[in-house]
């Protein structure tokens, strides 16, 4: 089975899972059946397992519409959003009152790859377990990403950002915080905003003494002399 | 010591095996050898074969 073919496989069976817990909810709730519905779905807020739990296009701005916290904190979050088409993420969680939870996951790799997505709130990826981590093109070929309220990481929260923002080509924003400690490579967003590529300046670890690492951007980004000596400074190499 | 800048001929690209640019701005003690010209061309076929790996990593 080609990749493709798995992927799509994949997408129709979320829109089976969807659809039979739909129905189970409807027929124990009656006219409570969508609070039912995510009663069962988030498991009254104990699920801890969201892996592929949002994937595919029948996850929208009108059927996502989380009763708890995204408690994404059970080792494997991978693909928790992966092809869905929801748009705004960051309006949905303020509207529901909810937040995305990663303390302790291990694996996150392509959390929000090949969505629909165009606005994505705060993630914390400092909290994430060390040790055997994959955090592989979390918002890969996410095409439509044009801002990511803020994103905070740890030299033992993430280990790679390897293909994290391949095809990210629209994200206007995104604000770093904590410590960058591997290599960064953004180069495929030309419209990065000044206030974003100075948060990722800025947290780029010391690596004075230990083997340089990259940061990657487009060569449209202009910096200044001060952040060109900025990133020297921290033994990063800049790649443009 | 000042930093080292590499740049890459016309049409071509540098990389160190892992990202490319067309130009590298090395810290003062980061060894410069590591870096070597590669077409574009052969930047496009490394490219995809790099996006290839990762979206396999996603399943």
């Amino acid at each position: 089975m080609s990749i493709a073919e798995k992927l799509t496989t994949i997408a129709e069976n979320q829109q089976k899972v969807y659809d039979a817990g739909y129905a189970a909810g409807q027929a124990e709730g009656g006219g409570g059946g969508l609070d039912e519905f995510w009663d069962k779905i988030q498991n009254y807020g104990n699920r801890t397992d969201y892996s592929y739990g949002f994937c595919g296009k029948s996850w929208n701005d009108d059927t996502f519409k989380p009763k708890y916290d995204i408690t994404a904190t059970a080792w494997d979050q991978n693909n928790v959003f992966s092809m869905c088409g929801i748009k705004n993420l960051t309006a949905i969680c303020e509207a529901q009152g909810i937040k995305i939870d990663l303390t302790g996951a291990m694996r996150c790799t392509g959390m929000f790859s090949t969505t629909d997505l165009t606005h994505i709130p705060f993630l914390d990826f400092s909290v994430m377990a060390p040790g055997t981590q994959t955090t592989t093109a979390v918002f890969q070929n996410s095409f439509s990403i044009k801002r990511i309220e803020g994103i905070k990481v740890s030299r033992e929260g993430v280990l790679k950002y390897d293909g994290w923002f391949t095809n990210t080509m629209n994200l206007e924003h995104v604000l770093f915080y904590g410590e960058i400690a591997a290599s960064l490579n953004i180069a495929a967003t030309p419209k990065l905003d000044e206030e974003s590529v100075q948060s990722i300046i800025d947290c780029l670890a010391d690596l004075t003494g230990q083997a340089t690492q990259t940061l990657t951007l487009h060569a449209n980004i202009a910096l200044s002399d001060d952040q060109k000596a900025t990133i020297s400074s921290k033994n990063w190499t800049l790649v443009q | 010591m000042d930093n080292k800048i590499l740049t890459a001929a016309d049409g071509m690209w540098l990389t160190n095996g892992d990202t490319f640019g067309k130009t590298v701005t090395l810290p003062p003690l980061a060894d410069a050898s590591v870096w070597y010209e590669i077409t574009e061309e052969e930047k496009l076929k490394r490219e995809e074969i790099k996006y290839e790996n990762q979206l396999e990593s996603t399943n």
